[in-house]
């Protein structure tokens, strides 16, 4: 058997220059759209052509794309195809293949032309696919080819008009945490994703909304808001399919002020000051960050009056955080459950140690039902009840040693599961600088900084903190805690939080501040 | 008339030794139903002693204290078992207990050291409505009442159902004795003190 293997090409320009001259033949046309191929490595592109009315594509192109040995059998007139061990052979002009031992259908026969090898583009969902050793799907409608586990969601968009309020419609698919920022004349809806399949694009040209488009090198959609918008308000719905249904109501002044009353819109957008964020990727004090979702699983924690359930919320929240602190800090985030399960309190803190968190945060929800313990608190370790060895060593002077990679960290003898007690004078700081950013956008119980015993704190091996984001069990609460404004106010605030701990560790804010409990702002406590 | 001293210094033995067992016997056992009301209980013509105990305050934010009376005990143990089955009593409005309805008192150990073991019923955990500052009340309105009112105690570890366990609701850390610890009494916008009410029987 006369074995040739396919040669690399500059894909896009060799193809359409063989393109190009096999159309002069009058065989094949390029078709207008070519597919796009997104990996965790980086993009690329398949060029379409039309043959015989079939869109095809040549299988040197996917030779050199996804490393794959094409080897021709002269004599028998097949192709073998070997992806890893799994092996597709070809017949020209037989629409049924062999994959991987399995017969496979195509929409039409590979062709051979001249010295090129022609499929058609269901060959990828068919045949490439299962013998691939990632996974592969292929979007025919919006010819994206999307390889292992790129995240990218379906976004179809629409856009109603009328009676002063104006609304956009975005079905996301699969659900895809958001979060929106405002910026001066804009929204800005950015998904936690690598890329967005924007399937309909509707033109915005009303007097509220302006314009609508991607923004550039980013998963997000922007919104040009006219003059005339006053507010806006934002919900997220559960879609069939496992999607989201997210609604952006844009209302001029007198639609506000005609509005039944309900849930407070958020306040007209406006040219807020934003602070620049420090460049995390080299020098920085903070690597990786580790979030907790309290509860889960079998523990549903406390429990609203219309169901709401902690264990869902603080995931909510924790991947929302996670989204916003990976895509505008650049930081490494680490969720200690990234699903409804069950894990043990040890385990938590063994998740952060054990993937050098530099940052332990965990989400948890209240359950009082008196209005004036319903605001947000943070707590972090109490080391009173640890006794006098904990205090010794909380008090003990020891010099940070530096580490692989850069940054530095305290080692000293102390039992595992107290390994909080080296951070508390950190912890406290974290804390007054979580309050300060909270307070700022949601409400804070009268203790809004306390230190307290608790479980999932004292085997933290750096920096933590306990969040109550509020009381599910008042009724008001338990809605507002359940909706996308809150998850995105909370998220904001502690992604404001990292950013300036960070910045205040850079700085040595620490020697210079008070001891704990007595830190500005923080309310003495333990 | 030797016999008959003998016989009265037996009578009184043997009377010692029936007051000596009704008394360990009362510090050991623990009613199930332990009396309502939450205002201290004792007999009249008894004495007794003034004993604070932990609510959590009408606005929730925090925990106030309501003075009761309790029956006198030399005893430390037996004092102990009184107030804490008093601690899980309901108050009256406007305050509320922090521990869940159904939570018992099940036995209470006193070590040489000053810590108390208290075994509570599955009920303070499983009817627990969860949330860190209510576990909070729950956990340290028990140790402050024990560790207010009985000199002998420092610090409690609360057991459930006769085991050591690491939370109640997935918090508090209960796998040490834990010891008096007023930050979570009283404190908003109250700077004389805790006191909520004094109530007396």
């Amino acid at each position: 058997m006369a074995r040739s293997r396919s040669a690399p090409l500059a894909l896009s320009a060799a193809l359409t220059a063989a393109v190009a001259a096999l159309a002069g033949a009058g065989a094949i046309q390029p078709a207008a759209d070519g597919i796009t191929v997104i990996a965790p490595d980086g993009r690329g592109r398949i060029d379409v052509v039309t043959h015989d009315g079939r869109e095809m594509i040549a299988l040197d192109d996917l030779a050199r794309l996804f490393r794959l040995d094409l080897d021709e059998d002269s004599r028998a007139g097949t192709l073998s195809v070997a992806a890893g061990d799994a092996v597709i052979i070809l017949t020209p002009d037989q629409p049924l293949l062999s994959v991987a031992g399995r017969l496979v259908s195509l929409r039409a026969p590979p062709r051979r032309v001249r010295d090129r090898w022609l499929v058609p583009t269901d060959f990828l969902a068919r045949a490439l696919a299962p013998a691939y050793g990632q996974p592969l799907e292929y979007r025919a409608q919006s010819g994206l080819l999307i390889v292992g586990g790129v995240r990218v969601p379906q976004v179809a968009a629409r856009y109603r008009s009328g009676g002063g309020a104006d609304q956009l419609r975005l079905d996301v698919t699969p659900s895809t945490p958001h979060t929106i920022e405002e910026l001066p004349g804009r929204l800005v809806v950015t998904f936690a994703a690598d890329e967005l399949d924007l399937v309909r694009l509707p033109r915005l040209d009303g007097a509220l909304a302006t314009g609508f488009g991607r923004v550039a090198d980013s998963p997000g959609l922007a919104i040009d808001l006219g003059p005339a918008v006053d507010s806006y308000s934002v919900s997220t719905d559960p879609a069939p399919g496992g999607g989201d249904t997210l609604r952006i109501e844009l209302r001029a002044a007198r639609a506000v002020a005609d509005a039944a009353p309900g849930p407070a819109p958020a306040a007209r957008p406006g040219p807020a000051p934003v602070d620049p964020l420090p460049d995390f990727a080299t020098g920085s004090a903070l690597r990786v960050v580790a979030i907790d979702p309290g509860h889960g699983g079998g523990d549903a924690g406390s429990q609203g009056r219309d169901g709401a359930l902690e264990k869902d919320i603080t995931l909510g929240v924790a991947q929302r955080l996670r989204a916003v602190i990976e895509s505008r800090l650049g930081l490494r985030v680490i969720l200690t459950r990234a699903r409804d399960e069950t894990v043990d309190l040890d385990a938590r803190a063994a998740i952060a140690n054990n993937n050098g968190a530099d940052l332990f945060i965990s989400l948890h929800a209240n359950a009082s039902t008196r209005p004036a313990a319903t605001g947000a608190e943070v707590f972090y370790l109490g080391i009173d009840e640890y006794g006098a060895e904990a205090q010794a060593l909380a008090d003990s002077e020891v010099q940070p040693i530096p580490v692989v990679g850069g940054g530095s960290r305290r080692i000293d003898p102390v039992l595992w599961e107290m390994a909080q007690i080296l951070y508390v004078d950190r912890s406290a700081l974290l804390a007054g600088i979580v309050d300060a950013e909270l307070r700022q956008r949601v409400v804070m119980s009268p203790r809004p900084v306390q230190q307290a015993p608790f479980r999932v704190l004292v085997g933290a091996n750096m920096p933590a903190v306990l969040v109550e984001l509020g009381s599910l069990a008042h009724p008001e609460n338990e809605q507002r805690l359940t909706g996308t404004p809150f998850a995105n106010a909370v998220a904001e605030a502690l992604l404001a939080s990292i950013q300036r701990f960070g910045v205040a560790l850079e700085r040595g804010e620490l020697e210079r501040a008070e001891p704990a409990g007595v830190l500005p702002g923080v309310l003495p406590g333990g | 008339m030797p016999l008959l001293k003998g016989i009265a210094a037996a009578l009184v033995a043997v009377g010692l030794a029936v007051a000596v067992t009704v008394v360990l016997d009362r510090a050991a056992r623990v009613p199930d139903e332990p009396a309502r009301g939450g205002g201290g209980g004792v007999p009249a013509g008894a004495t007794s002693n003034t004993a604070v105990l932990f609510y959590v305050a009408g606005d929730g934010t925090a925990l106030v204290t309501r003075t009761v009376e309790i029956p006198a005990e030399g005893d430390p143990l037996t004092r102990a078992r009184i107030v804490a089955e008093q601690q899980l009593v309901p108050p009256g409005l406007p305050l509320r207990s922090a521990f869940p309805a159904g939570t018992r008192l099940r036995a209470i150990y006193l070590t040489a050291e000053g810590s108390a073991f208290v075994d509570l019923s599955a009920d303070v955990s499983a009817a627990h409505p969860g949330g860190s500052l209510d576990e909070l009340f729950t956990v340290y309105a028990l140790v402050n009442a024990l560790v207010s009112n009985v000199q002998e105690i420092a610090a409690v570890q609360i057991l459930i159902e006769g085991r050591e366990v690491d939370t109640l609701a997935g918090h508090v850390d209960l796998r040490r004795p834990l010891g008096l610890a007023m930050q979570w009494v009283g404190g908003i916008g109250s700077a004389a003190g805790y006191e909520e009410a004094p109530a007396g029987p």
